[in-house]
């Protein structure tokens, strides 16, 4: 019996070096597992903040194009970058500032780029002698020229509310053709009185989407000879919100 | 080996603490970004309208007494007034993260503040103003 505990402590001590060895290593691989996904870590961080960054600069940069100027958007860019780049980590991140591209080709530019980069912090890296990295994240921003029409409202005071009697209005003649008007193109929900024919129904596309006012655009609802190309009809003006329902206005 | 166990534990949940606590940053900085943008648009977007935006985008990490929203005058812009066109819109949010897992072991572990604050500029006059938290 004390010839195996013997042997067995035997065996123990000569295992020691061993224990020790496994020790180290698995330390060290616990310390670089945790280095790498502290630096992952880190770098995904800035990686957010460098994109946030350039964001902020080139959309504050755009507007200042196509005019007043390039010149003028680099000292808008560089002002906004200073504005959202905390003390602690200015001397640490940097604005390439810019690269302007006219897209629409109207000669002046149109688009603005940016890059912000950030010396960023690691451990691992450091450890294996690669220093620290820098991450950097690129935006871009477009003024896009608006293109488009409107519907004006018009309108002509009717003499009564009799749609047969075409309301009053038969003098009314364009192109030697009485005008003919249809009782769809009245304002009846919300307007207090008949106002007379006109597109005044046209902008409540938007709003409450009644098919008339959509027909009535596209013609498709008996409204020929409202009104012709170069036609003049003389209606008194009112002022109003530019909403959602022209009757509003009028 | 009895040592080295509760080491490598250890270890590995000061690992998983950190990257939510890094995960929880990404997030609130990424709210901040979201209502900041929303607010840069302007019109008539009220503090409520902003904040709700940034909590929203959180993921339910940030409250709206969390968000503060400001408006800053800008010298490129002509008027003196902090919500035309061309100024500063500021949201900051901040949360105080408790690290889940190493404050069972160590309750005297402090929470750490993460903070972030997105500067953007006003596309069109701003109509509404700020509150909540002190963006400065």
């Amino acid at each position: 019996m004390q010839l195996a505990r013997r042997l067995l402590a035997s065996l123990h001590w000569d295992q020691r070096g061993q224990a020790v060895m496994w020790m180290i290593g698995l330390t060290v691989i616990a310390l670089m597992t945790g280095a790498i996904a502290v630096d992952l870590g880190v770098w995904l961080r800035d990686l957010r903040f460098a994109q946030n960054k350039a964001d902020a600069v080139v959309l504050a940069a755009v507007l200042e194009l196509p005019e007043p100027g390039e010149s003028s958007a680099i000292q808008v860019a560089q002002a906004w970058f200073q504005h959202n780049v905390p003390d602690n980590v200015r001397d640490r991140a940097h604005l390439d500032c810019c690269e302007f591209e006219d897209r629409d080709g109207d000669g002046r530019s149109d688009t603005v780029r940016a890059r912000v980069s950030l010396d960023s912090r690691s451990l691992f890296a450091r450890l294996i002698g690669f220093g620290d990295p820098t991450v950097s994240k690129a935006a871009a921003a477009m003024r896009v020229r608006a293109r488009g029409s409107s519907v004006l409202p018009w309108a002509v005071q009717g003499d009564n509310d009799d749609a047969d009697d075409f309301f009053g209005l038969h003098d009314q003649v364009i192109d030697g053709q009485p005008v003919a008007f249809h009782s769809e193109h009245f304002c009846r929900p919300r307007c207090d009185s008949f106002l007379g024919p006109g597109n005044f129904n046209a902008l409540a596309v938007d709003g409450n989407g009644i098919p008339p006012y959509r027909e009535a655009i596209m013609n498709e609802a008996g409204s020929s000879n409202v009104i012709l190309d170069d036609g003049t009809v003389q209606v008194p003006s009112e002022t109003g919100t530019f909403g959602i329902n022209t009757c509003e206005p009028l | 080996m009895l040592i080295l166990t509760p080491l490598v534990v250890m270890f590995f949940l000061v690992i998983v603490d950190f990257g939510l606590l890094l995960r929880n940053w990404v997030m609130v900085s990424n709210a901040a970004r979201e209502g900041a943008r929303y607010a840069a648009l302007g019109g008539n977007r009220t503090f409520s309208d902003i904040a709700t935006k940034v909590v929203n985008a959180s993921g339910g990490l940030l409250r709206l007494e969390d968000v503060g929203v400001a408006y800053e005058n800008r010298p490129e812009t002509i008027s003196s007034a902090p919500t035309d066109r061309g100024d500063s819109v500021i949201v900051c949010a901040r949360r105080a993260y408790t690290f889940p897992l190493l404050s069972n072991l160590f309750p005297f572990l402090p929470d750490v503040m993460v903070r972030t604050k997105v500067d953007m500029r006003l596309e069109t006059a701003a109509l509404g103003s700020g509150g909540g938290l002190s963006c400065s």
